[in-house]
């Protein structure tokens, strides 16, 4: 009798904490947790979700352009090591094809994930746009991500040797070194369907424009650095369709146009672990080499940023003065600190196709027409063959695009050296060599060895 | 014990040292299977009032010796007399624990190993927070330490790793609550790395009556998903019946870092410097003179430590407890008064660890068969520490930077980089917190043969943590971050509630067997929100809010996970002396993929107590033996949201925008560790001395991989993966006894020992996976068949006699000495510059070379305790040996680094012997092709690291002997105290961390880059072995009173 009880008492409170376990497991299901941190696949089904994704591809381009421009600037010597971290040495040094540098394998997942994500937002806009779904007034929206791939797609082939294009999870192959140029077509055909909408305005078609042009003169100059030994010989690009979209550019361009990649305080995410400013400006990691900048007593800064003289040590070839765009370019670039935003074509770059391309034909009146427009825009003394034009060309390409990511592809289509470069280094031994596919792609992607 | 007005009983006596008839004090007594009892007072008395008449079983236990046990009866209105005679052994396998079994059991029906520390082990031993508690007392339980900074915790270990990517640290209960474990900062405030207190040095060691530690799954099958790393539960005092007690702990003393940093060396290159070091170091200071100054030390002054507490417990029949308050507080040995600074300005960072501690326990029986348990604990801390490890803006990484040569009027440390010493003071990271932690529980006995019980409680935290740099922090205008100032805040809101429910029956089913059930349910929810941000650019000085920076980012995060879970055990016990377990949980976990509901852990477990049987003869000098063996399983479950896909939130100048974030695994489940056990517990010498031996064997399938797919395919984040497998393996072992026992005098020894042998066994295809991303440094890897954070890096290509591993003329060949002189004879000192490129300088294989693994073989501690009258000398050693290497990360960045390194006494030698090969008498350079091919050899096979060759001359073996623990105590006779009203009294002089021996060149092997809350849990787990710019363990003294009344 005794035991039944206990085995009825027994049971109650078996039962009773079932019950409790069930009822958390089933009824009231304290599993059913929400995420209110991030969103998940379904909400991006949503066409309100088009231009924050268009701003998620804008920022994912501006954090990979960002992260892989301090590399990319060591190497071409713009930028010195002064700091600790000695992979900027390498870098430095001229030996830019180590898969296991640190800051070259930092900035390719960016990279990696800026071309993905550009590529698939598009896609995505594409069928809102094709299933009607695109919000009235959208339309320039996908336009905008035209524009982020072509930048992607372009800088992507301006600085690696290689690339590999893969989807989520599933790896692809590496699409070799002689189809990087292939890449340039990519970005053109993104332009070309960002200009053909026709509801953009005349901001969004200029940059268009002058991003095409860039790219039609970047494919050129690809194939001079890529040519078998580098074609020294006939560095100067002349290329029509470039040219075109210079001209077109142009004539909607005011003022000193820029079109920039914007990085402020209120978009940190898009710094990304080894941004352009903080490096130089902020953690003190690298400066801005003695080419081009007085150095501080203590050689961790620009010396005095209150004039030209104080602060620029390289000087205009026909003026011989401290040069005032270098001098413009530092003192924006140092006080911005981190955020100092991304420069991606300019008028400067359009009138400097246009010289380049007079200067290959041999048109010397239309070299020094585009140039002294060029000069113009710094109050400098025109050009009138003081020095060869070529050279005038290579300095005012070396100043008007510094620090934008175009040097190191001068450097080997013109044969200079940076000072800084080893001698047995493969940007002397190989030049042409850019930068490789990193161990962290390599170590995942089956089609790779490390 | 009802409270009725019939008459009732009284039990008395005393209790003694059977073998020195000396009477024993906090001796428990408690007549079995009611809530009936008492403990010993200073004279070895007890009483045991309001006993209802009727036969009982009297229980007497003490630490260090046999359980005791007599049946009495108790009559109306009789009292009842037993002197209670206990004899001392190492060994007892009556003892009862609560642990991993779902109720109290003796050890000798466990099937599995249990780790006890119990505090009356430790009452004089300096021990003032969890961390040092836990150190060194439990083989296989193993402290990480992060630094030597005040109020820095410890990571615990458990048998190594049982898991990748989760959570290594284990699970910890107080009083069956579950508790938070992490620590740290949180969110965006950092001091580098180190300097992270654990929130479990929130709990007060004056609180804690003892703590059981399960090692793994075998053991905490019943725990469930979470338990693989094994689980800690900490028992508080609850007070015992009888008048009150009051106890009252004083303790001081100093607290001061070993001088154990190398001096920073430099040498002038040009007279104009030479002078500025004379002006600065005294003397006349010739170009390439090598210069002295230790600036490390120059930070370090005598710290001070103080704790105060007082308690008081006691009770009655129907209610017992315990309550107490402690004061604790450390002014650490960083000083910074004695470096230089500019006019007006002084050190404003601090190392600072207060605490004030809470607690009250309430036990009310009501009845005799119901007991309700009340427990609170709240702990409210404050922290200042300072910027420490790898850490460019540390304060050490700059003394350890300088260089005598740089060294000017506002830069007094010579920093080549970042920021001066000075600056470095200037940036403070504080942390308040409080933590409370309570609980309700109920222990009803409706039948003689079930029990109920349940537990509710709580565990919040709220945290805020900030680390500020003023406006114009930059005194010396050499720092470039910030320099209007800023601050960063984080605001952690833990909450972990835990409710648990179980009924245990037990049934004699007949008279050699009794059987025992245990059925019960668990929920634990836990939640973190965070707030934190960032505010930069203050308008002036004085500001120290971030509403008044010209630029703030705020972020907020929010995770929740819930367990749910029920369990049943059958223990089935033959004559007393055999016992088999058999048992399972079912969890399901919100962490779960939406493909996989719940997962059940099995266990069973078989224990033989041959001497336990009426029977039983010695067998030689065995007078006590346990075998036992078991086996089980337990998990641990993935993040919060790790199954998800999910696009995560950025701006960019546009507006809000997305971006990828997780891939996403739908099929995630827990990983599960599967852990058999066998062992046994042997007694010697009529148990005075103990042996205790156990070999476990540990395998973890499913293991969540941090799987790195492609970066290429856009996600550029780690996505969990069951694809894992890992397996371990170890021997404990133990020995401790009374060497000598005479009337005024014994001697106890110990001697304990943990082997361990883990592997990664599968990826499961995934790569292998760095710890610490692209950061070339930290050399620790997950690599299939090897130990987890495994060090691979760069060595010196092998090279033939005669010959070195440089290629100076470019013949992509090892250099003969011939060539290599050949090269070195065009150097001067204008020109000369030791190589660092990998044009030059080879290497065998890339950065793949096998270099050692960061957790040792054996790890252990030994000691001993001696009694002398009223004296008692304890001490202890801990241990670190076999296949054991430790990262000199520091010393790589000082003898290798062009730009803040090449400045230990050897390595700034090298570079100027190297660039002037050689000097004089008069350091005048000699241009020696000889001496700068020393130097080249020197640097290239001790100085020469970091990229491109990371690994390369830095991993070191690091076996190591600390003197951890000393203390002298007095006990003030009786005679003399009770003339005050004193029941007992002491005095204590103990020591922490006395001394280190080891052949480590480092400034201590036991130190660590990072501690608690690491960052991901990958860093968390598997940067180990890597101290960075890390202050060394300093020396406490402490010295004690103790006084109960």
């Amino acid at each position: 009798m005794k035991s039944l009880r206990t085995l009825k008492t027994f049971n109650t409170v078996a039962l009773t904490a079932l019950i409790i376990v069930g009822m958390s497991v089933s009824g009231c299901d304290p599993l059913k947790v929400n995420n209110p941190n991030n969103l998940v696949e379904s909400d991006l089904n949503n066409p309100a979700a088009a231009k924050p994704m268009v701003n998620g591809e804008e920022a994912s381009v501006t954090r990979a352009i960002n992260n892989m421009l301090p590399p990319y600037s060591v190497a071409s010597g713009e930028l010195i090591n002064i700091g600790s971290r000695e992979a900027w040495d390498e870098l430095e040094y001229g030996n830019l094809d180590d898969p296991n540098n640190e800051f070259s394998d930092a900035a390719f997942p960016y990279m990696g994930e800026a071309r993905w994500w550009s590529n698939d937002v598009i896609q995505r806009l594409e069928a809102f746009k094709k299933n009607g779904t695109l919000k009235s007034g959208d339309e320039p929206e996908l336009a905008r991500a035209y524009l982020y791939g072509g930048i992607i797609y372009s800088t992507i082939a301006d600085m690696f040797q290689n690339f590999v294009f893969s989807d989520k999870s599933t790896p692809g192959k590496p699409i070799g070194d002689n189809n990087m140029v292939k890449l340039y077509d990519d970005a053109i055909g993104y332009i070309n369907k960002g200009l053909a909408i026709n509801s953009i305005n005349d901001n969004l078609k200029t940059a268009l424009l002058a991003m095409r042009a860039r790219a039609y003169y970047s494919k050129a100059l690809w194939q001079k650095d890529h040519a078998s030994p580098v074609d020294t010989m006939n560095p100067l690009i002349n290329d029509a369709n470039a040219v075109a979209d210079a001209k077109a550019a142009l004539n909607l361009m005011s003022g000193d146009y820029y079109y920039k990649l914007n990085i402020t305080p209120s978009t940190p995410g898009i710094l990304g672990g080894n941004g352009l400013g903080g490096q130089v400006n902020v953690n003190l990691y690298l400066r801005i080499s003695g080419t081009y900048i007085v150095p501080s007593d203590n050689g961790k800064t620009v010396k005095d940023l209150s004039s030209p003289s104080t602060s620029i040590s390289m000087t205009d070839p026909i003026d011989s003065i401290p040069d005032p765009v270098l001098y413009n370019r530092i003192k924006t670039f140092t006080e911005s600190q981190q955020y100092d935003d991304i420069i991606v074509t300019s008028k400067r770059e359009m009138l400097l196709i246009l010289a380049e391309s007079d200067l290959a034909q041999s048109d010397m009146n239309g070299f020094t027409t585009e140039i002294n427009k060029l000069r113009a825009l710094n109050n400098l003394t025109p050009y009138s063959g003081q020095i060869p034009a070529t050279k005038l060309l290579e300095y005012e390409r070396r100043v008007n695009l510094f620090l934008q990511g175009r040097l190191l592809n001068d450097e080997y289509r013109f044969d200079e050296k940076s000072k800084e470069w080893k001698s047995n280094s493969t940007a002397v031994t190989k030049p042409g060599t850019f930068f490789p596919i990193t161990i962290t792609e390599r170590r995942a992607n089956p089609y790779l060895s490390e | 014990m009802p409270l009725m007005a019939y008459s009732q009983g009284k039990i008395k006596g005393t209790v003694s040292d059977a073998h020195t008839g000396e009477t024993l004090p906090g001796v428990d007594l408690i007549l079995e299977g009611t809530h009936v009892g008492s403990i010993t007072n200073a004279d070895g008395n007890y009483i045991i009032k309001n006993v209802d008449p009727g036969s009982y079983v009297l229980k007497a236990s003490y630490v260090g010796y046999k359980s005791f046990e007599q049946k009495i009866t108790v009559k109306n209105e009789k009292t009842v007399t037993v002197n209670v005679k206990l004899s001392q052994s190492a060994i007892n396998l009556n003892q009862v624990v609560v642990n991993g079994e779902g109720g109290p059991v003796q050890i000798k029906k466990l099937g599995n190993s249990i780790g006890m520390v119990d505090m009356k082990k430790t009452e004089f031993l300096p021990v003032d927070n969890f961390s040092n508690l836990i150190q060194g007392r439990v083989p296989g339980v193993v402290g990480l330490k992060v630094g030597g900074l005040t109020g820095a915790g410890s990571r615990i270990r458990i048998r190594g790793s049982a898991s990748l990517s989760q959570n290594n640290e284990p699970v910890v209960y107080i009083d069956g609550v579950r508790v938070d474990n992490g620590g740290g900062f949180g969110g965006d405030v950092s001091a580098g790395g180190g300097g992270t207190p654990s929130r479990l040095d929130d709990i007060n060691p004056e609180d804690i009556a003892r703590v059981e530690i399960l090692k793994g799954a075998a053991a905490a099958t019943l725990y469930g998903t979470e338990a693989s790393n094994g689980v800690i539960e900490i028992f508080t005092k609850k007070g015992a019946v009888g008048p009150p007690v009051f106890n009252f702990k004083i303790q001081q003393g100093p607290v001061n870092y070993p001088h154990r940093i190398k001096s920073a060396v430099g040498y002038a290159t040009s007279q104009a410097q030479a002078d500025t070091m004379s002006h600065y170091f005294g003397g006349s200071v010739k170009p390439y003179q090598l210069v002295s100054h230790n600036f490390a030390n120059d930070l370090m002054t005598t710290g001070f430590s103080q704790s105060y507490t007082a308690s008081v417990s006691g009770g009655t029949p129907g209610i017992t407890y315990f309550t107490d308050a402690r004061l604790y507080k450390v002014n650490g040995p960083f000083g910074g008064n004695n470096i230089s600074y500019p006019v007006g300005t002084g050190p404003k960072a601090n190392d600072i660890d207060q605490k004030v501690y809470l607690n009250a326990n309430v036990n009310i029986f009501p009845t005799d068969n119901l007991q309700f348990r009340v427990t609170s604990g709240y702990t409210t801390s404050s922290l200042s520490t300072i910027d420490n490890s790898n850490n460019i803006y540390a304060v050490l990484a700059d003394a350890e930077f300088s260089q005598p040569q740089r060294v000017s009027y506002n830069d007094r440390n010579g920093s080549p980089a970042f920021l001066t010493l000075a600056e470095a003071t200037q940036q403070q990271t504080n942390q308040k917190v409080q933590n409370f932690n309570g609980s309700l529980g109920i222990n009803y006995r409706p039948l003689n043969n079930l029990t109920l019980d349940a537990t509710f409680g709580i565990d919040a935290v709220n945290q805020n943590s900030t680390h500020y740099r003023p406006f114009g922090w930059n005194i010396n205008h050499f720092a470039s971050l910030d320099p209007q100032g800023d601050k960063s805040f984080s605001n952690l809101s833990h909450k972990n509630y835990t409710a648990e429910i179980k009924a245990t029956l037990d049934n004699q089913i007949s008279e050699d067997i009794k059987s025992t059930f245990i059925l019960g349910g668990q929920e634990n929810m836990k939640s973190n929100e965070l707030y934190t941000g960032t505010g930069r650019n203050f308008p002036g000085p004085g500001l120290e809010v971030i509403g008044a920076a010209a630029e703030k980012t705020l972020s907020e995060t929010y995770s929740k996970d819930v367990n749910v879970g029920t369990f049943a055990q059958e223990q089935i016990g033959f004559r007393d002396y055999l016992f088999t377990t058999i048992g399972a949980r079912l969890d399901a976990n919100s962490a779960f993929g939406s493909k996989f509901h719940a997962v059940l852990y099995p266990k069973a477990s078989v224990s033989y107590n041959p001497s336990g049987r009426t029977r039983w003869q010695p067998i030689g000098p065995i007078s006590s033996l346990l075998l036992r063996a078991s086996i089980g399983q337990s998990g641990l479950q993935p993040g919060a949201f790790d199954a998800l896909t999910t696009y995560a939130p950025i701006t960019s100048d546009q507006g809000p925008g997305i971006v990828p974030s997780n891939l996403g695994n739908p099929d995630l489940k827990p990983e599960v560790s599967t852990e058999w056990e066998t062992g046994m517990d042997i007694g010697l010498f009529n148990d005075l001395i103990a042996f205790k031996g156990t070999y476990w064997h540990r395998t973890v399938k499913n293991v969540l991989v941090p799987r790195q797919f492609v970066v290429s395919g856009g996600f550029r984040s780690t996505q969990l993966s069951n694809i894992g497998q890992m397996k371990a393996q170890g021997v404990e072992l133990s020995l401790n006894g009374t060497v000598i026992k005479k009337k005024s005098m014994s001697l106890h020894l110990y001697a304990n020992g943990a082997y361990l042998w883990q592997q990664v066994t599968s990826l499961g295809g995934a790569p292998p996976i760095k710890i610490g991303g692209s950061y070339p440094r930290y050399r620790n890897f997950i690599m299939q068949g090897y130990s987890p954070g495994v060090m691979f890096g760069a060595e010196l290509k092998q090279v033939q006699p005669g010959y070195l591993p440089v290629d100076f003329n470019g013949d992509g060949k090892p250099d003969s000495k011939a060539q290599v002189m050949s090269y070195l004879k065009t150097l001067n000192a204008s020109n000369a510059s030791l190589p660092t490129s990998s044009n030059v300088i080879m290497i065998e294989n890339g950065l793949n070379s096998y270099l050692g693994k960061p957790t040792p073989d054996w790890t252990g501690a030994f000691g001993g305790s001696m009694n002398y009258k009223n004296f008692t000398l304890e001490t202890n050693f801990e241990f670190k040996t076999g296949h054991y290497y430790v990262t000199d990360l520091t010393s790589a960045f000082r003898t290798s680094n062009p730009v803040i390194g090449r400045n230990t006494p050897q390595s700034a030698k090298v570079e100027r012997d190297y660039v002037t090969g050689g000097v004089n008498g008069n350091y005048q350079p000699q241009n020696n092709a000889n001496v700068r091919y020393q130097a080249l050899k020197d640097w290239l096979y001790k100085d020469l690291a970091m990229a491109p060759f990371s690994g390369l001359n830095e991993v070191k073996k690091a076996d190591f002997i600390r003197w951890r623990e000393l203390s002298l105590t007095y006990r003030i006779p009786r005679r003399i105290l009770k003339y005050y009203g004193i029941s007992k009294m002491s005095l204590t002089a103990a020591a922490r961390n006395l001394a280190l021996f080891t052949k480590f060149p480092g400034v201590d092997p036991e130190v660590n880059a990072v501690g608690n809350d690491a960052g991901n849990n990958l860093t968390n787990n598997f940067n180990v072995g890597n101290p960075v710019f890390n202050w060394p363990i300093p020396r406490t003294i402490l010295f004690t009173v103790k006084l109960t009344i």
